[in-house]
Formats: structure tokens, sequence, C-alpha cells
């Protein structure tokens, strides 16, 4: 692999890396739409800048496809504060008029006998190696200013981001900050139209900070996470397409992405699907094992001897799988312990079985006192709200309804 | 001098071109807790907002501590309505209250130990320390609002404006905010709040306007809201002041000194 392919790997995955860290600004401000207008509007100035530079000079597409960039950006803003137009529709009317002049330019600049004119459709889609020496320094240390940019100011986009009255109302410069993160988001973009295209760099800003928040809830971890899964997808991807030649760079990186972040939505930490599932397992067999604590509780009658397994079963109504469930959460939480189908208890099972007891009895009580509800309707609603209630919500109760020593029914509540 | 918090002078404001509030005069007394009251839509979180200089004005102006706003910001905090942030934004309770120590004076630079001195101090002051670490979507709503009074607590201001910090909060979370609110008020700092419980009104605060898109009334709490003002202000809506604001937007003319 000589020099210049290291290169044009450094240079994506950096242009991976700081479109990430931009787009989880654009995200948590709900602007995603955005920045795919921006980029597509970046195509007309890219086609002047090649037109007034005579060739593809990175400062001259580069400065030209900023300025539509940012036309297009205030023209939706325009059209939102002056027309009746809604968000989606002037962002929508932004992009298909700059992308549509900008192909229009495209076609015409085709025409003409310009050096470096073949390698124009590859600002659509992206080609990595269609990136020349200087181009990949040019693009390499804008990425790295922006970054720095980024960096610098990240508390206080952060704030502008969550709660934009507020920092105006601390006299922050709102205007200008907004200003500052706009046009970085536009340099971001610039830095990628020759190596992932204007049509599909909007993902590339998107996406990785999608997949970050399925593994955080901390705006630094988020960014964290955000930057070094965009800096991966460009760098693996820019090799991918060096390896299948022809293959458009973008694309791939785009996939790569997405796989990440489809990755993340399964098995993410937060919120992922894998993770929902499991806790939703762990909740269900903790239902099923306080269920068999309470028929405990009721079989037992103070003596502690051991309890057959099967009379357990049929005493508590539960189908096989579930008291399965339950027993075995009971034995991991070293409440009983079983030998040969006889479970057996000991004082702990027996006032954790009164805990369910007790909670149930509070919770019955609480709705007939606070919320008036009738004495034969809090029953069922207590049998699922027990498994819920913390100790803390537990003393609270407690507190609020004054120690009681009897529930609706009149039956006796445990004590602790 | 004048003795004045807020003064506002033939205030006007318009929301997308409906004018929403109507020539307001009044004057607010340094040291009070006032309150702004007015049924729903009567423009009280919009008066907030004029005062923060958020929303521009149409007519007249408003002045604090006898001076325009922008020469008296960092004597001043404000408390947005809980509903007008996004609260599954990826950050910590900590995280929020720490932004209470940012400004203008404090860009590009990093917090100081004094600052986070600050940030603990009015975590614990609105019991809020054990959350420090929660994301700030896992708060009940009372909680959510006690994180937002910290955050401005950190400003360290002379004048607090708050928008509804009791809409949505639990009794104790009410207690805890009135508790640190009447401290501030002793210690002398001026109070303005919109609030929206009338049965607790006359309780909290010494000082009222009572609004519907124009000054009902302003002065002493128990004055203003006698059930006479107070019937006028929740009465319906005068109908020759709502049509002319109606053709103004309708007609898109623009009000303006």
């Amino acid at each position: 692999m000589s020099l210049y392919v290291i290169g044009i790997i450094l240079c994506c995955g950096l242009i991976g890396a700081v479109s990430a860290s931009a787009g989880v600004y654009a995200v948590l401000q709900k602007k995603s739409l955005l920045t795919d207008a921006i980029s597509h509007a970046l195509l007309p100035g890219i086609m002047v800048g090649f037109l007034l530079g005579g060739g593809q000079s990175p400062w001259w597409i580069s400065i030209f496809g900023c300025l539509t960039g940012l036309a297009a950006a205030y023209l939706s803003d325009w059209l939102q504060s002056k027309s009746p137009l809604s968000t989606d529709a002037s962002i929508g009317i932004s992009l298909s008029v700059f992308f549509g002049l900008g192909v229009c330019l495209l076609s015409y600049v085709q025409q003409l006998q310009i050096e470096g004119q073949s390698s124009l459709m590859h600002i659509l889609l992206g080609n990595a190696a269609s990136m020349q020496e200087r181009d990949l320094w040019f693009f390499g240390i804008l990425t790295l200013l922006v970054l720095a940019v980024n960096r610098w100011l990240h508390k206080e986009f952060a704030l502008l981001c969550f709660n934009p009255d507020y920092a105006e109302s601390i006299g922050l410069p709102v205007a200008r900050l907004r200003f500052v993160l706009r046009t970085l988001t536009v340099l971001t973009i610039v830095a990628g139209i020759q190596a992932v295209g204007v049509v599909l760099m909007a993902s590339c800003l998107i996406v990785p900070s999608i997949a970050a928040q399925y593994w955080s809830y901390r705006m630094k971890s988020i960014s964290l996470i955000a930057i070094i899964t965009g800096c991966l997808s460009g760098a693996l991807g820019a090799f991918i397409s060096y390896i299948f030649d022809h293959v458009p760079t973008g694309p791939i990186i785009v996939i790569i992405l997405s796989f990440l972040c489809f990755l993340s939505v399964l098995i993410g930490s937060r919120n992922g699907m894998w993770h929902r599932y499991l806790r939703q397992r762990k909740n269900e067999s903790k239902i099923q094992g306080e269920h068999l604590l309470k028929t405990i509780y009721h079989l037992s009658n103070e003596k502690l001897q051991d309890i057959h397994a099967a009379q357990l079963r049929s005493q508590a109504g539960l189908s096989k799988i579930q008291f399965a469930r339950g027993l075995s959460w009971l034995k991991r939480s070293g409440l009983v312990s079983v030998n040969n189908h006889a479970i057996k208890i000991s004082e702990a099972t027996r006032s954790e079985a009164g805990r369910v007891v007790r909670l149930h009895r509070l919770w019955e009580l609480y709705l007939l006192k606070r919320l008036n509800l009738p004495a034969d309707h809090v029953h069922e609603h207590a049998e699922q709200i027990e498994h819920v209630l913390s100790p803390k919500l537990e003393a609270a109760l407690l507190k609020d309804l004054s120690f009681p020593t009897h529930d609706p029914h009149n039956s006796e509540i445990p004590n602790a | 001098m004048s003795n004045a918090v807020i003064e506002a002078h033939n205030l006007s404001v318009s929301y997308t071109k409906l004018p929403v509030l109507w020539n307001l005069d009044f004057e607010i007394p340094r040291g009070s807790m006032c309150g702004i009251i007015g049924p729903n839509g009567s423009g009280k979180t919009t008066l907030l907002k004029t005062i923060m200089g958020l929303l521009p004005t149409d007519l007249g102006y408003v002045k604090i501590f006898d001076k325009p706003l922008q020469s008296v910001r960092d004597r001043i905090s404000y408390v947005p309505q809980r509903e007008s942030v996004d609260w599954n934004f990826p950050a910590t309770v900590y995280e929020v209250v720490k932004s209470g120590r940012y400004g203008p004076k404090k860009l590009f630079k990093r917090l100081q130990k004094e600052d986070y001195e600050i940030i603990d101090a009015a975590l614990e002051k609105v019991k809020m320390t054990e959350y420090r670490e929660r994301q700030i979507g896992q708060l009940s709503g009372g909680q959510q609002q006690r994180v937002f009074l910290a955050r401005a607590l950190c400003r360290q201001a002379d004048l607090y404006l708050l928008d509804e910090p009791f809409t949505g909060v639990d009794v104790s979370s009410e207690e805890t905010l009135i508790q640190v609110l009447r401290e501030l008020n002793q210690e002398g700092k001026s109070i303005v709040m919109v609030h929206h419980d009338i049965a607790s009104a006359l309780q909290y605060f010494d000082y009222a306007i009572l609004l519907n898109t124009r000054l009902i009334a302003a002065g002493k709490a128990a004055e203003v809201l006698s059930q006479e003002q107070l019937s006028k202000a929740y009465g319906a809506k005068l109908s020759i002041l709502d049509a002319v604001g109606q053709e103004i937007k309708n007609k898109d003319f623009t009000i303006h000194d």
C-alpha cells in the first residue's frame, strides 16, 4: 500500500470523524433534514467554482460550495419565518431548488472541454481515489480545523441546542454562535464532497449520532462514540473502495454506517432492543418470583417448614414455565433453596414475602384513601403495582398513610 | 433613582403578527415577590420573554433596575417554562445546572473551582444532590423544575424571573421551590413569576400584575386579586380589542414606534 493510499484512508477517517462531531448538534437540534438540504445545495456552488477556478481547485469549489450551502440554509430559514410554509416544506424547497440548479450546471460543464471535468461526476456519489495529493492536504487540514473549533465551543453549542432561550437570556451571542455552528456544518459537508459526495454526505453527519444515542445519555460520550463510529466507517469505506476498484466511496461508507447504526439499535446498552427485552424478562421473572413469595406467605403460616414444589405451583396458579422462571428468580436472589422438589424456606423468605404482601396492602389502601376508589376495585391494580414499588416509595407510602395496620379488606399489614 | 426593579412603559408586543400585549404600563418595586397572573393566552409568558429581551417589542420599552436590559443582564436570572425544552436531551442534572455558570465572560473558558462550589451549593439548596448524575429525562416534573431553579441560582442574581415554576409539580417539590424563593426574597432579591393558580397566589405574593392581553391591575397582591378585578381578567376578552388585533394580523399591518 503506497503512502498515497494511506493518505486517502486517513483523510476519509478524518472526514467521518468531523461529520459525526458536527452531526451531533444537527440531530440534537432536530435539524437533520437541513444538513441534507445543505449538502445537496453545495452542487451549484461547486460547479461555479469549477468554472471560475478553471478546473478542480479545492479552494474555488470549497468557497463557492460553502456560499450556496449557506444560502440554502438561510433560504429555508427565511421561508419559514416569512411564508406560511412549514419547516419540512421550506427545507424541501430549498434543497430541490439548489440541487436542480446544480444538476443543470453539471450537465452544462460536462459539455465544455475543461481539464478535470470527467471527475466531476464523483462530486455526486464520491470517490476517494479521485482526490489528488493537494486535495488530501486541503480537506485533511480543513477537517482538523473544524474539529478543533467544534471542541473549543462545545459547551456553548450544547447549551444552544438544549435551551436557546436560556442561552440568550444569560447574554451569550446566540445569533453569532448559530452562524458559527452553521458555517462549521457547511464546512464539514464541503470537506466530504470529493470522498463521500453531495448526495450521501448528510448520512455521515446524522447516522453516527443516532447510533451513539443507543449507547449513552451523556453528551460527551455520545460525541465520542459518534466520532469513533464515523472515523472507522470513513477509513474502512475508503479502504474497501480502494480494494474493489471503481466502487464509489460514499455509498460504501454509508452502508457501513447504517450497519453500525442498525447494530446499535439492536444491542445498544441504552434502550437497544436486546437490552429492553432482557429488562422486560427480568421484570417478568421478578413478578412470578414475588407471586410465589406471596403464595409461600399464605401457605407457610409462620412455620418454617418445607413446601412441596407441586403444591406451591398449583396454589399459585402458574404455568410450568412461569413457575420455573419464578422459582429460579427466588433461587438466584438467595430466598429459597430447593432439595428434591422440597422448597426450603427461611426467615429471609418469610420477611421478603411479608414485604410483598405489605406493598400490596399499602397500595390498596393508597388507592382507597387518595384516589377514592371503592374497596372492591383496588385488588387487581395492587397485584401489579406491588412489584413496582421501590423501598423509597414504600417508605413514602407508609408515611403518607401514617403507618397503617390494616388494609381495606381488614387484613393485617405485615410489619417491616 | 427609581425604586422599581422592572418598569414597563407603554409596552406592546405581537406574536406571529397578532398583538398579544396592549400598551402595558406598570412598575414592580424592588424586593417584591411578584406574581404575573391571568388566564390562558393572556400573554404572561410573552411578557416575561419580552422583559428578558427574547421577543421584539412593537411599542414602548422595559427598564430593569432603571437601565436597559443589556447593561444589567448579569443581575438577572431567567427560568424558562419547563415545557420549552426537550427533556430527552442527553444531559445529566449536573450538566444542566452547570450551564448556570456560563455566560459571555466564560466564552471559550473552563469553569473555575469557585464555579463548581456554587453549582454544588445550588444543587444542595433545591435538594437534588443525590440525583446529580441522573439523565434529566428520568426526573419527575417537580425534580426537573428544581433543576431549572438550581441553574438559575448559580447566576447569583438580584432579580429572578420564573415562568410557571409550579406547573406539573408535586406537593413536596412546590414546597421546596417556594421555600428557596422566599429565602432569596428575604435576602432582598426580587422575584417575579408567572403563576396560574389564583388560590395560592395571595399566599405567595406581596405584589401582583393581573393580565389579560391588557393590564387589568398592578399593585399590592391583596388589592389586585380582589374578586372584582379577577372577574374582569378571567371574564371574556374585550371583543373590539380582539377584533382589532385580528384585523392587524389579517391585513398585515405593523405597529411600531
